[in-house]
């Protein structure tokens, strides 16, 4: 259909734009300079055993994984029971509610983590952990709630009572009948929600305690005092671990799941 | 002592306005019994009731001996088609209709099998049985909709517009197709349809509902033929109303202050007595003819067969037969 010329050289650049910077990372991380270069000396798998010798990085990767994953089931939890409650109780409370709920993705993040600071942790002297659990969470809510609402106004409802009617008590049916369906949705709530959070800078710099980093922190720490590869082969490390993650979700979602050839 | 029974349902969100106000509506064992009406007039909330899933603010509904009014759904056990079908999407046909007897804790899994293959080959979708839902067509979904809610053998069948969703040749046929299956498990069917046509046709008994009150239920013989108020009659046909000095006119003999109404096929034309009139409009309906007559009393649709062809400008006399006037007492 847009077969101009330009048009096409506009999505090569972009596709360039975005994925150079990539395959570059992947070249120095492969490289055995002992420095950031595109100076090819020799393949080494080298920087990859340093990421895992590192202290630093690797307490920096569990804390973030654990941290992530924890917020991000929390808040999916959190974002079906919001999203039963603003779908089966329409009107102007509830459009206002969900406008509430998604308003802290509007928020700068350096703005959230310095609030989030001064009120949990100076005022009300909650351990930092929590605070940087509440933190996150706060990141992850808005993905999962928008996303997990808007697939449960796409069910039926009246699938739900046809449950009921064949036997199933309420809290059962809902699990059995609508939760499957509701699969596809919580899955890239998922995934949206634990990137966002795993990502994420301003808001753990504020609630990150004393002697604990998140991952992107600690790798920007390592970056201002070493030159090495090592942080360029935990990106490429991360990079494979995202595409598995979607190669999962999109086997789980995809066809067969639904009956569609 | 009639089978089920609704006695005095009240239904209201707000406490103010009635949705359904003082509803009664006796069910027989075996029939299938339609609620009909115009959208908005109750049908479908009369029909949740029952099935549990609409709570009341007062009445009760008794069914076989048993008070049912504070039945949870789950515990009902009836068996309902809804209009969207509501089939699973996650399940295969088989696992759809299975539901029903797994949610039952049977553990036999041939029983389980051979309860819903016949119910398969009874709604005749035994071809699609290891499909997905979305694999299939809008009748086919009807089926199976109609086999999973049949196969836990529910006292109570209870048909929400099952068939609004299909085209009108479909409809025709799935309509003959729940009349039979109805008939050969004589089960006791609950139907709710805003289509006359589809709703005489297949009915035993009809509930005719209004404004949130049942104003009528009978056969669908006598619906059609005395039918209780100006609202029914137009429902059903009737196309001409007058007072009873113009019924005087015509050829009838009661008086006072009644309503009568008859159907444009059941005037004579050029009998001895009658109103005189003049033909304004003709259209052609196929082996008959309808004229609009222009009389003293006003405007009648009137039907005549083929054998007399009458013109526009024609004067004619119009008259009626007691027989065929209906008297609606108001």
């Amino acid at each position: 259909m847009y077969k101009h010329r330009g048009l096409k050289a506009i999505a090569i650049l972009t596709l360039l734009f975005i994925f150079v910077p990539l395959i570059l990372i992947m070249i120095t991380a492969f490289n055995e300079a002992d420095i950031i270069s595109l100076k090819f000396t020799g393949v080494s798998l080298k920087w990859f055993t340093k990421v895992f010798k590192s202290r630093s990085l690797t307490s920096a990767l569990k804390m973030s994984f654990s941290l992530s994953l924890k917020a991000t089931i929390l808040g999916i939890f959190i974002g079906i029971l919001a999203s039963i409650a603003l779908v089966k109780i329409p009107g102007k409370l509830s459009n206002a509610l969900l406008s509430m709920f998604l308003s802290s993705s509007l928020i700068p993040g350096i703005v959230m983590g310095f609030v989030l600071f001064r009120f949990l942790v100076v005022k009300l002297a909650i351990p930092m952990n929590t605070s940087l659990m509440c933190g996150h969470l706060l990141i992850i809510l808005p993905y999962s709630i928008r996303l997990i609402s808007a697939g449960l106004k796409e069910c039926d409802v009246s699938i739900e009572e046809a449950a009921r009617t064949l036997g199933c008590k309420p809290f059962k049916a809902f699990v059995i009948v609508v939760l499957p369906d509701l699969k596809g949705a919580i899955l890239s709530a998922f995934m949206m929600g634990f990137i966002n959070s795993f990502n994420n800078i301003p808001v753990s710099m504020y609630l990150k305690g004393p002697g604990m980093n998140t991952l992107p922190y600690a790798m920007m720490n390592y970056i201002e005092y070493n030159y090495d590869p090592t942080a360029s082969a935990l990106s490429v490390m991360l990079m494979l671990v995202t595409v598995a993650f979607m190669v999962i979700i999109d086997l789980l979602t995809g066809k067969k799941s639904d009956g569609r050839k | 002592m009639s089978f089920g029974e609704l006695k005095g349902i009240c239904v209201s969100y707000d406490n103010k306005n009635m949705i359904l106000e003082n509803l009664d509506l006796e069910i027989h064992k075996g029939e299938l019994l339609s609620l009909l009406g115009p959208s908005g007039c109750g049908k479908t909330t009369t029909l949740r009731v029952i099935e549990g899933l609409m709570g009341t603010v007062g009445g009760t509904f008794i069914l076989d001996g048993k008070d049912m009014t504070h039945v949870p759904v789950h515990d009902r056990g009836f068996g309902v088609v809804f209009q969207s079908y509501a089939l699973f999407p996650h399940l295969s046909v088989r696992d759809n209709i299975a539901f029903g007897l797994k949610m039952r804790k049977e553990k036999n899994k041939e029983l389980i099998n051979e309860k819903v293959e016949k119910m398969a080959a009874l709604t005749e979708i035994t071809p699609y049985l290891d499909r997905f839902p979305k694999q299939l067509s809008g009748g086919q979904r009807q089926r199976v909709a109609l086999a999973r809610a049949l196969v836990i053998e529910p006292k109570l069948l209870l048909l929400d517009e099952p068939l609004s969703n299909l085209d009108a040749q479909l409809r025709i046929q799935m309509r003959t197709t729940i009349k039979r299956i109805q008939q050969e498990l004589g089960i006791t069917t609950i139907f709710v349809t805003h289509d006359q046509e589809e709703c005489f046709s297949v009915s035993d008994r009809v509930a005719i509902m209004d404004k949130g009150k049942i104003v009528q239920c009978d056969t669908p013989e006598a619906i059609y033929h005395k039918p209780a108020n100006e609202m029914i009659a137009r429902f059903v046909g009737f196309k001409n109303f007058y007072s009873a000095d113009v019924y005087k006119d015509l050829g009838g003999t009661n008086g006072g202050s009644t309503l009568c109404c008859s159907r444009p096929s059941d005037f004579t034309i050029n009998a001895a007595n009658g109103i005189d009139g003049t033909i304004e409009v003709r259209t052609y309906l196929g082996s008959s003819y309808q004229y609009e007559v222009n009389t003293k009393h006003g405007f009648f649709t009137v039907v005549a067969t083929e054998e007399k062809v009458y013109n526009i400008g024609d004067e004619i006399k119009l008259s009626i037969s007691e027989d065929k006037t209906v008297i609606i007492g108001e």
